[in-house]
């Protein structure tokens, strides 16, 4: 055996990626021509394995949000409820950031490896600290804005001198986030539930920082030009970035188009009228053209935005067609925000019908997106608005759902507000399309975990349900209402008793009786039971009462009747109006069957109090079906008068 | 007088203060209670201070709580959407009922609700077979082919007969280091190396445990180094030096004594010496095969230990080889035959 006898090729049954020695070799005896091939392995990245079985997960509605605990106990079901447990929970997170970064020194227990530096607590600058140009590029790099104006001042302080790249680079940084220290991202549930501000009120700090920082420039480049008017066009101090634009174009600096399109968007705010507004825009577009500047996606959807500003215009709806393919023929491709400009323009609400809808669902379906523009999460929310106001079509509305659920299309969806909106608009869509047995496994998959109906939407599901008769659902919404915390609004309650009254007894519901009854106790318990100090109270009107009334009599619960008469007795200052006739007619012929004079008698004089006409008749019917001690008599007598009720031969009782 | 008019003042102020519709809901009236009774009895004079109502600890009603998730769940639902990963087992989302644990006297095994020894045990309801399947499907775009020529164990170890494995570690931790995962491990059979006997007993005595002869399988575990690069290094350059060694002879080696020999070697031994002597007494001139025969018995009976058989043969081949005949061949055909080896 030779000394350099070198071992084959192992054959490698490696888990970790360093060594991969796959190539071909020959092993010791292989004949000639009998050469394995070990094919190339194909690369991935360290997640690709857990995306793919990532991909494999489907979508569980009856559960509830990754976020929250899944108990039935501390789930979440009413919104309130939802948006405190995630905004609760990252409290916790952040009062132990608070923690951590207010006594760093006693975390110093470090396991991470390699170091993991946004565990480390953010670094603070103090008013004698000892900083330098690389503080301030750091600071810069990282984005942390706050930090970013202590450390220019404290470099100005101690005399530092700052390269013009890095007052660029500040200059920018203060320009886009207008000196204001952003939500960090790691508190994604802040970011979830904040409600985007629509204001039009300018907020840039005017003369301040990135003024200050504009002007110590040594050589205004064009691109600091550039940063200063696109901050001042963003938080809409639109005269100062005009002034600045007509100082650009006369001295002949050159601009880019991040620049142009943030001018193009605050057009509308330079004129007044529609058509001067659009001729600006024009203008500045064909300045772009004259200074060779390609104008690219933000081009499209500043110019539709400017567009959708003036969409009560006849021309706005041409025009936005035209741009659409003026910038197709340029090879620009739109993005969600561009169809939600259209959308904008075209389906207004006092406008004509327009199916663009239709037609960008038919340009857009089986497509995955990927993140372009802002706006292009006010996508779905306005196509589904679209759908349910302008169209009308539930088929267009399960095309835009289709979309959305596709792939990770779902993140376009923006922040909750957006999801509650997207989904009342389809929950009431459905509830007005579809037949009531489909609209509930709608109802089913929806509800609770992915959307909780408003007390609006839940009125319409109530009112469907009684046009459709379907009662038997009655139970289930009357828990969820409950479980919603729509239990103390008195329209509900009082659709809910309306409802109920619509039931019929029958031998072969026996079951859905019971059920039904059982709303009506608990309504009444529940009214009942409820805080005296509480703002949200149910108050009793003479209807509502009158339903219960009628509801329980007529399924059998006499008992119940009774109190309710007794309340409606004894404290009728708290009941707004008095029982309808036909529910006291029900339950006198309920006392009467039971023989119970009492509350017959009361009955009488309760209808007498509230001027019903059917009072005589009633009052006959008890003399004549039930006997009536003196007391009663005299109670009837004092109330009616002897003469409207007593038959003529009866003998006057001896006073 | 004067206290009496303060109190009744007092109760009026009060009810004043109280909203008209809570005070006409409050289904028991103890002002008028207090009032119906001042009427018919003798008004009280309170001296000291009032006592105050004690307020009752407010009752929480228990927040209301829609029915446990298995409920609403349907019986072709996607179970690996509801039970992606491993986890601790859940009674209201797992929909079937499963009782687990020692009965108390009198009760049937306890049931999912709140059982601990469910909780405790790991369960596999993240692995059921439609969920695999679908995961393996995933997978296999990352997976290559098997190579062509490679179908059998045989063909892969003629190939490949030296294998290399290490494990790598992944914790629910900031950090990604282990300890552990420096170590690794080469495998290698006997038979794929190119060994006479010498270099084959050599190598043995050099590797010591690390050998298994059930498997003739050579196993080599490297941790000394921090690295797993540097002890796979390490455990190519042992091979090599262990194959190299065992091929070369060192001179000392002829040193070699009998108590070192591997096994027993009959040709110069005392039993030869016995065998020969008995040879000649006997004076068998053609013995050659005679002695062959009995060193072959009496080295398996050295070499593969004492049972039945080598004993037996050991027992013919003397009988032989002093020529004996056995007994029982003289025997008439009428009587039994003894079964060698019967117990008594």
């Amino acid at each position: 055996m030779s000394a350099l006898w070198r071992p084959p090729l192992p054959f490698l049954r490696l888990i970790a990626a360093g060594i991969s020695r796959a190539s071909q070799h020959r092993g010791l005896g292989t004949p000639a021509g009998d050469t394995i091939v070990i094919p190339k392995r194909i690369q991935r990245s360290p997640t690709d394995i857990l995306q793919a079985l990532a991909g494999t997960v489907g979508q569980d509605t009856t559960g509830p949000h990754y976020k929250y605990s899944d108990d039935p106990f501390l789930s979440p079901y009413s919104n309130l409820t939802k948006r405190s447990y995630a905004l609760s929970k990252e409290s916790g997170r952040k009062a132990a950031r608070w923690i951590r970064e207010k006594y760093p020194r006693l975390f110093s227990h470090r396991p991470d490896d390699p170091l993991i530096e946004s565990f480390q607590p953010k670094q603070q600058y103090q008013e004698g600290e000892q900083v330098g140009v690389d503080t301030l590029v750091g600071v810069v790099a990282r984005g942390e804005v706050a930090n970013a104006v202590t450390v220019y001042h404290l470099c100005k302080n101690q005399g530092v001198a700052l390269p013009d790249e890095l007052l660029q680079d500040l200059l920018e940084l203060l320009c886009f986030y207008n000196e204001e220290e952003q939500v960090d991202v790691e508190w994604v549930e802040e970011r979830w539930y904040r409600q985007a501000s629509t204001t039009t009120r300018k907020t840039w700090k005017d003369n301040s920082l990135a003024e200050e920082v504009f002007a110590s420039l040594t050589t205004r480049e064009p691109a600091a030009y550039c940063a200063l008017i696109r901050g001042m066009a963003q938080y809409l101090q639109v005269d100062r970035a005009w002034q600045l634009y007509q100082e650009c174009r006369e001295k002949g600096i050159p601009l880019d188009t991040g620049t142009h399109n943030a001018l193009i968007r605050v057009a509308s705010f330079l004129r007044d009228a529609s058509d001067l507004r659009w001729q600006l825009v024009q203008e500045l577009l064909c300045t772009m053209a004259e200074r060779d500047v390609q104008p690219d996606l933000g081009t499209l959807n500043a110019t539709l935005e400017a567009l959708a500003q003036v969409s009560g215009w006849r021309q706005a709806r041409d025009l936005s067609l035209k741009v659409l393919m003026e910038f197709h023929q340029l090879g620009i491709k739109p993005s969600l925000a561009t169809y939600y400009y259209l959308l904008l323009i075209h389906c207004r609400d006092r406008g004509p019908r327009s199916d663009i809808l239709v037609g960008i669902l038919d340009q857009l379906e089986g497509q995955s997106f990927t993140l372009q523009d802002p706006k292009d999460t006010s996508f779905f929310v306005t196509a589904m608005e679209v759908a349910r106001n302008h169209l009308k079509s539930l088929k267009v509305a399960e095309r835009v759902d289709s979309l959305l659920h596709l792939g990770d299309n779902h993140l376009f969806i923006g922040d909750s507000y957006k999801e509650s909106v997207y989904y009342r608009h389809y929950f009431a869509l459905s509830c007005s399309s579809l037949p009531i047995d489909e609209f509930m496994q709608v109802y089913d998959k929806l509800v609770p975990h992915i959307y909780t109906p408003e007390p609006g939407i839940m009125q319409e599901v109530l009112e469907a349900v009684q046009t459709s008769g379907a009662l038997h659902y009655l139970p289930q919404l009357w828990s969820d209402m409950v479980t919603f915390d729509h239990s103390s609004r008195d329209k509900l309650v009082g659709l809910m008793l309306a409802a109920l009254t619509h039931h019929h007894p029958s031998p072969d519901n026996p079951q859905l009786t019971e059920r039904l009854v059982t709303i009506a106790k608990d309504i009444w318990t529940r009214v009942q039971e409820q805080d005296p100090n509480r703002r949200n109270r149910v108050t009793w009107t003479g209807q509502m009462l009158g339903w219960v009334v009628e509801v329980v009599v007529r399924c059998g619960e006499y008992q119940t009747a009774t109190e309710v008469l007794q309340e409606a007795t004894t404290t009728p200052q708290a009941v707004l109006g008095v029982l309808p006739a036909p529910s006291l007619t029900a339950l006198l012929s309920a006392a009467l069957h039971r023989k119970d004079t009492d509350t017959a008698v009361a009955v009488v004089l309760y209808a007498q109090d509230a001027g019903h006409q059917e009072t005589g008749q009633m009052a006959q019917q008890v003399h004549s079906s039930l006997p009536l001690s003196n007391q009663h008599l005299a109670k009837l007598a004092s109330a009616l008068g002897r003469d409207v009720y007593l038959p003529h031969d009866t003998p006057a009782p001896a006073t | 007088m004067f206290l009496q008019k303060v109190y009744v003042l007092d109760m009026r102020a009060q009810q004043l203060l109280r909203p008209l519709a809570c005070r006409s809901l409050a289904t028991s009236h103890p002002r008028a209670e207090i009032k119906a009774a001042a009427e018919e009895e003798f008004r009280t004079l309170e001296i000291g201070r009032k006592k105050r109502e004690r307020f009752t600890a407010k009752t929480f009603k228990p927040a209301t709580m829609l029915p446990p998730r298995y409920k609403q769940q349907k019986t072709d639902q996607d179970w690996g959407s509801v039970w992606p990963a491993a986890r601790t087992f859940h009674p209201a989302t797992v929909p079937f009922p499963v009782r687990q644990g020692y009965p108390a006297s009198g009760q049937p095994t306890p049931d999912k609700w709140a059982n601990a020894e469910l909780m405790k045990i790991p369960n596999f309801l993240h692995l059921t077979p439609p969920v695999i399947k679908r995961q393996c499907e995933a997978l296999k775009k990352f997976c290559t082919p098997w190579p062509a020529g490679l179908e059998t164990t045989a063909k892969q170890e003629k190939h490949f007969p030296v294998t290399v494995s290490k494990s790598s570690y992944l914790h629910s931790s900031p950090t990604i280091r282990d300890p552990k995962a420096r170590i690794v491990t080469l495998k290698v059979h006997l038979r794929s190396l190119d060994l006479d006997y010498h270099g084959r007993d050599k190598l043995l005595r050099l590797v010591g445990e690390r050998y298994d002869a059930d498997t003739d399988c050579l196993t080599l575990v490297a941790d000394r180094c921090p690295l797993s690069q540097q002890n796979y290094d390490y455990c190519q350059y042992l091979l090599t030096v262990l194959y190299n060694e065992s091929m070369k002879t060192e001179p000392w080696e002829h040193e070699k004594e009998l108590v070192d020999l591997e096994k027993y070697v009959w040709e110069g031994s005392p039993s030869q010496a016995a065998a020969q002597n008995v040879v000649t007494a006997r004076g068998i001139n053609d013995a050659e095969e005679l002695l062959k025969e009995y060193g072959q018995v009496v080295t398996d009976l050295h070499n593969e230990g004492e049972d039945e058989a080598t004993v037996l043969r050991y027992q013919e081949s003397v009988m032989k080889l002093l020529g004996l005949t056995d007994p029982q061949d003289t025997a008439t055909a009428s009587e039994p035959k003894y079964i060698q080896g019967e117990v008594c």
